[in-house]
């Protein structure tokens, strides 16, 4: 790849990546105060990946999803997930029909090209392994006849941090299938000043669609195009490594803290993310502040801390900042 | 005739018995609670004597001190003595049972026993009340002080060792920090610049190293001159961090300049012309020379 390969790049991403404008400005049509999640809803769907995010009730999360399947004309599904779900409520099951004497196969929500598994911890582990499986294999099996999943295929995962009790927490192993785990906070009181009044009014935006999904399966092509230097690559594994021998980079005050350190998915969707992100800023290559602009995304849900950090009220988050205060950028 | 046998055979009866004496002689037999009465066995046999356990038959008076048993043999007869001192705390009248010495012969012998009275202390109460003496004070006495003192001084010099260690140390570790504070920051930087130029990377198409030491030189100097962290920094994070500092908005587009096309070379495959190069260079010096005057103009207001 010469200099005139990064040009082309360049014009590629600014071509293809021209909806990107059109589809946010759509669902910030309703989607009030949640740019960082928007953002990542763009990066999990152009780097086809999966989301988890955690936040209190009421912060759009559903509208979210909502609103981006509109947008760009995809079927969406919303799973609700209760103690009493079952595995076949959510892929599907064999059902007997008795004219034609014979069974017939009743795909489940999963089949749709955006699903929102609403409060995903609610639900007991077989019916989470069913989903999770569908997300990691993209392909579901149903009696001894096997589906793929229709492309885009974006779950969004829920989880509220509060109400604890009686949930069946996401093991470290499937949580490790989410590309990210955003974080949503409250919105700004302007923001929120804005969606008052709107609601108060009854001025609800209409959401057209306004990119295909074809749009969105070359744009995820070209994402696989940008260009990420070896320093870059060093970096990001300095980045993970980091969190797994936290000693080597002079981080010694992290390894009574962290109890495991992020897997080497962490490190692929890392990279995928930063190219997902130079990408949304139209940029044919990664540059270090895109690796960081998605670091804590990518890796909070994937390093485990210890009961000393916890007693000592350190997340992941903490852990995380200190290692890219110390990781040298290139 | 028979008469005289049996008169025979009673008296070599009476003089085939053993021969025994047994005295307690006490120096006293009245005496106040707690004074002591000292006594003294003394036993005469001619045969050999078991001598008894004597703290155990003597109860309920105590004994205060008790000698060893002297024995001697002299014209075939035993002679024993022992002395020992008695008290007793409770008033009234003590009775010192018969003590039994039991010979070898398995013959027993016994002592008289004794009368002991133990007097109350009277008391004289047509004199006034006093008060309960208070407590003697003690003179000072240096052995009974000599561990703590010894302790003390101790603690002292031990601490006196670990202030000195300690001092020691932080000296050596001052001592390296001095050695580096030597080289002035910008002294540092403008010569790590000639080296790099010297070495002409650019022209050996070395295009992407000589800009990552270049920028690695600038953030380093940016990092001493200002204590910010930019060699864990982007380069965004470096400039905002820099117009913290209040520097010239020219020198600060000029730095970001020369920041976001080194990024370019080194992530983006960008190669400058030598032209370009050249620029970044002098625009390097230049850099460096005015932020540090800069520094010092704010540093004199």
């Amino acid at each position: 790849m010469n200099d005139l390969d990064i040009k082309e790049i360049n014009d590629k991403i600014k071509e293809e990546s021209a909806f990107i404008d059109l589809l946010t400005m759509e669902m910030n049509k309703v989607i009030i105060g949640q740019s960082h999640m928007i953002e990542r809803l763009l990066i999990g769907l152009l780097g086809n990946g999966h989301i988890l995010l955690e936040g209190l009730p009421g912060l759009a999360k559903t509208l979210a999803i909502n609103t981006l399947s509109k947008a760009i004309n995809g079927k969406f599904s919303r799973i609700q997930f209760t103690p009493d779900l079952l595995p076949s409520d959510v892929i599907g099951t064999n059902v007997y029909n008795m004219p034609k004497n014979e069974f017939s196969i009743k795909k489940g929500p999963i089949f749709g090209n955006f699903i929102l598994a609403d409060e995903i911890n609610r639900a007991p582990a077989k019916v989470q392994s069913a989903l999770l499986e569908a997300m990691q294999e993209r392909q579901v099996t149903i009696g001894d006849k096997t589906f793929a999943m229709k492309e885009p295929f974006l779950v969004l995962a829920t989880q509220n941090p509060v109400e604890q009790e009686g949930t069946y927490p996401l093991p470290e192993a499937q949580v490790d299938r989410f590309m990210l785990k955003t974080v949503i906070d409250y919105p700004k009181q302007k923001d929120e000043h804005t969606i008052m009044r709107n609601s108060l009014n009854g001025q609800y935006e209409i959401v057209k669609p306004v990119v295909t999904m074809k749009q969105i399966l070359t744009a995820r092509e070209v994402v696989k195009t940008v260009y990420m230097d070896e320093k870059i690559e060093n970096y990001i594994l300095d980045i993970i490594f980091a969190t797994r021998y936290p000693d080597q980079f002079g981080l010694d005050n992290l390894s009574p803290l962290i109890s495991f350190g992020a897997s080497p998915r962490g490190s692929i969707n890392l990279a995928t993310a930063a190219k997902v992100y130079a990408f949304i800023k139209r940029r044919g290559y990664v540059i270090p502040e895109d690796v960081r602009a998605v670091c804590h995304d990518v890796l909070r849900h994937r390093i485990g801390i210890t009961y000393e950090a916890e007693a000592e009220n350190i997340s992941s988050e903490d852990i995380i900042d200190q290692i890219l205060n110390k990781v040298e950028v290139p | 005739m028979k008469r005289y046998l049996y008169i025979f055979v009673l008296l070599s009866s009476i003089f085939s018995f053993a021969q025994t004496e047994v005295k307690i002689l006490a120096d006293t037999n009245q005496v106040f609670i707690g004074d002591i009465i000292n006594l003294n066995i003394l036993v005469n046999s001619s045969e050999q004597i078991l001598w008894p356990d004597i703290e155990e038959v003597i109860s309920p008076l105590e004994i205060q001190n008790l000698s060893s048993v002297d024995s001697s043999f002299v014209n075939s007869q035993y002679e024993y003595s022992q002395n020992l001192s008695v008290q007793q705390f409770d008033t009234g009248l003590v009775v010192l049972p018969q003590l039994p010495f039991v010979g070898v012969e398995n013959d027993t012998f016994y002592s008289d026993s004794l009368f002991f009275s133990f007097l109350a202390v009277p008391l004289d109460t047509t004199n006034a009340i006093f008060d309960i003496k208070s407590p003697k004070k003690v003179p000072f006495n240096f052995a009974e002080a000599k561990p703590y003192i010894y302790g003390f001084v101790g603690f002292i010099l031990l601490s006196l060792l670990v202030y000195y260690l300690i001092r020691r140390f932080k000296k050596k570790d001052t001592a390296i920090e001095e050695l580096v504070e030597l080289i002035p920051c910008e002294i540092e930087a403008i010569n790590a610049l000639k080296n790099l130029e010297s070495q002409s990377l650019c022209e050996k198409g070395l295009v992407k190293d000589h800009y990552v030491q270049l920028t690695t030189i600038l953030r380093r100097y940016f990092d001493r001159e200002y204590e910010i962290d930019t060699l864990e920094s982007t380069t965004d994070e470096t400039i905002e961090a820099l117009k913290i500092q209040k520097l010239d908005a020219k020198l600060i587009n000029s730095i970001s300049d020369l920041l976001t096309e080194a990024d370019y070379v080194k992530f983006a495959k960008s190669k400058p012309n030598a032209k370009t190069n050249n620029v970044f260079m002098r625009k390097s010096y230049s850099i460096v020379e005015d932020c540090h005057k800069l520094k010092e103009e704010a540093q004199n207001v």
